[in-house]
């Protein structure tokens, strides 16, 4: 019995950790890192010569592409010329443009990376003769116990300003990459991300060693107190 | 192996993303900077540092917007410890939250956590509550693993199958490693039905009259619904004193009672002296009942059995529908409170398995039941029954989880008379989650020979819950 015991537990680990390996495999937009945005309304409308910017902001090492959202709307003429730059304290450490003609999503490329050990702004300035409307999101808070429309929940942590007033909403930005993209390769990211705010030293690796020892314990651990339950039930 | 799960919560779950969080843990440093419970004078409620790290790390826009992330910044984490280590932390505790009212059991655990971690950054003062609050994980499963000794078996795999129930129940893990009473309302109502079921079947003395007295006044101070476990204690006190009514002197027999009655209700009453000298609130639930119903249209039995009648069944005709206004696996409030937020739901409620998770759940749940009852009627069948001390504590254990059920269904119809919600899964857990693990340690002793195998795959498919359940988290919060 002992032993039947513990195939059964096995067999059942076994089965259920491949379903969740198969559901985790799926693939996602490939993404390096995200501000937590979503593409809903505009959230500021450049006139000619004003410029909007994001931040500050951390991003994943080795991003070199800037996802941004302009003028989605049906009514609205494709998007004039803009120029993009990664600031640090007004030093621009990176730049790039846009051409006039595009309409809603854009990824603009950088030749180098956004240095990832530093906080940077993220700054778009519209080059051309017509204005422009940036997309992202400006969210009222919902939830079981709220309202809703009880509140506006912009991220905390950064914000969007125009022409250096801060306004409601957050722009949409994100940071493609070209690595793989199941959840999988990205809950990689994770132990990264959820360490930000433990206490020193504890860091990446702390959750690393985390992660194995909680796979150690549903898998070795069961099996140890489950023989050993056994055992003691022996005749 | 459950600490290690309870660890894996806590360091997993971005700060503040435990319900209410914020607000129990301004309870716990209300306590330890100020010396006094929260006074809801309408002053400032969060202390300067307990504010801005609930800004400083996104939680709100994280909690309130299904697309947003925590900060995951470490240069910004970096500078946020620093700045929190320098914010006052005794300018909080004046105004209204939604702990503000509530009993101190839960939050005097935390203080030593706190009080030793005081002068570090305000995130890890909350980590560190976090870990300390694992150890009521482990006091629920120990008593999970009684509980069903006594009732049930006392082979011990299947008290572990039972114990693991409780131990590794989604739901349970993710609460209890957070800061948040409810973890301890848990582990106490199982300690007080073990406690319950040693005094039915090996006879009430008067330590053990103490001991499940004692339990009890905690449990009613850890959450007001704990009140729901009086009655039941009660009648097991007469029944126990009835039995022994032939073999004890009356003298002892006072002494028995006395001693469980006064255990029961020292602590409440202490505590209810306490908040009427202070002029503060005793028991926040009761309040917020009668409070709802002033503000709504009172108390009506029709609306109230018609309310009753849809969170179970579908309306009838006559009935005047009641919409679920959070539905998201089921419109059926049964579905959706009880098995859904019961089974496992994190962050503030809104982070949610798919709904094929829930109903496979709800299956096998239906599976255990249908197993632990042939297992009883094959034991009756074999001779071997229950015995009266057995029966007297499952009443005990059905009694309360019944007190807490409907006090949970009057609470939230008092609520819904001002359109807001209030039931939650994990409010009935307390209750419920103990029956299931006896009614796993039935379905796995009815297996006979065989309860090996049953108990393996009942620990394994806890294990995957477990697995699966960090990872939804992680996925949430982390990869998005």
């Amino acid at each position: 019995m002992r032993r039947s015991g513990v195939i059964a537990l096995l067999a059942t680990l076994l089965v259920g950790g491949v379903v969740l390996t198969i559901a985790a495999g799926k693939d996602r937009p490939p993404l390096a890192d995200s501000l937590g945005v979503q593409v809903q309304e505009p959230v500021a409308t450049l006139r000619p010569g004003s410029e909007a910017c994001q931040g500050p902001l951390q991003v994943a090492k080795g991003v070199r592409v800037l996802r941004w959202v302009f003028n989605t709307g049906a009514a609205e003429k494709p998007g004039p010329p803009l120029k993009l730059e990664v600031r640090r304290r007004g030093t621009v450490l990176r730049q790039a443009t846009v051409p006039a003609g595009y309409h809603g999503i854009v990824d603009v490329g950088l030749k180098r990376p956004i240095p990832d050990d530093r906080l940077v702004t993220l700054c778009v300035h519209n080059e051309g003769q017509r204005a422009v409307s940036i997309y992202g999101s400006d969210p009222a808070g919902t939830g079981p116990l709220l309202t809703p429309g009880a509140g506006r929940y912009g991220n905390s942590t950064s914000a969007l300003s125009v022409d250096g007033r801060t306004v409601t909403g957050d722009a949409f930005i994100d940071f493609p990459s070209s690595g793989s993209s199941s959840l999988l390769d990205r809950l990689t990211s994770v132990p990264s991300r959820a360490s930000a705010w433990l206490p020193r030293p504890l860091g990446t690796w702390f959750l690393f060693l985390l992660a194995a020892a909680t796979l150690l314990a549903a898998s070795a651990g069961m099996v140890v107190a489950l023989r050993a339950a056994l055992a003691a039930d022996a005749p | 192996m459950l600490a290690v799960f309870g660890c894996a919560w806590a360091f997993l779950t971005p700060p503040w993303q435990i319900p209410d969080e914020l607000p129990h843990f301004s309870y716990v440093e209300t306590l330890f900077e100020e010396h006094h419970v929260p006074q809801n004078k309408g002053g400032q409620a969060f202390a300067s540092d307990v504010g801005a790290a609930f800004g400083l790390t996104n939680a709100g826009t994280t909690i309130f917007v299904p697309f947003a992330h925590p900060e995951w910044s470490s240069i910004k984490a970096a500078r946020t410890r620093a700045a929190l280590s320098r914010a006052p932390r005794d300018d909080g505790g004046d105004g209204f939250t939604s702990s503000a009212l509530n009993p101190p059991a839960g939050y005097l655990f935390d203080l030593p956590a706190y009080a030793v971690f005081s002068s570090a950054p305000t995130t890890t003062t909350l980590y560190a509550m976090r870990l300390w609050n694992v150890l009521l994980l482990l006091v629920n499963a120990v008593s999970a693993w009684v509980l069903v000794g006594e009732l049930v078996s006392r082979r011990r795999v299947v008290r572990l199958a039972g114990a693991a129930t409780i131990g590794l129940w989604p739901e349970v893990t993710f609460i209890t490693a957070g800061v948040n009473p409810d973890g301890m309302t848990m582990a106490l109502w199982t300690t007080v039905f073990a406690i319950a079921a040693r005094c039915a079947v090996r006879g009430l003395t008067v330590s053990r009259g103490l001991a499940l007295g004692l339990a009890i006044g905690l449990a009613i101070l850890s959450k007001s619904t704990g009140v729901a476990l009086v009655p039941g204690a009660l009648l097991l006190v007469a029944w126990c004193l009835w039995r022994m009514r032939t073999t004890q002197p009356r003298a002892q027999l006072a002494r028995v009672a006395a001693a469980t009655a006064g255990a029961i209700a020292i602590l409440p009453l202490a505590w209810s002296i306490y908040t009427r000298l202070t002029s503060t609130g005793a028991f926040s639930q009761f309040g917020q009942v009668t409070g709802a119903n002033a503000a709504g249209a009172g108390f009506n039995i029709r609306k109230f059995l018609s309310y009753l009648w849809q969170f179970y069944l579908p309306p009838l005709g006559f009935m005047q529908p009641i919409h679920l206004r959070y539905p998201v696996i089921s419109d059926r409030p049964v579905l959706n409170t009880w098995l859904g937020m019961g089974t496992g739901t994190f962050g503030w409620v809104n982070v949610w398995f798919p709904p094929w998770v829930y109903w496979i759940v709800g299956w096998v749940i239906v599976g255990v039941v249908v197993c632990a009852i042939w297992g009883v009627l094959r034991r009756r069948r074999d001779g071997r029954r229950l015995g009266a001390g057995r029966w007297a504590a499952l009443g005990f254990i059905a009694l309360g989880a019944l007190g807490l059920v409907a006090g949970t269904h009057w609470t939230d119809y008092a609520f819904s008379n001002i359109g807001a919600t209030f039931a939650q899964g994990r409010y009935i857990l307390p209750g419920v989650l103990p029956i299931l693990a006896l009614a796993v340690g039935a379905a796995v002793a009815a297996f006979g020979r065989r309860r090996g195998i049953a108990a393996g795959v009942w620990l394994g498919a806890l294990g995957i819950m477990q697995l699966a359940s960090l990872g939804l988290i992680a996925e949430r919060w982390y990869a998005s």
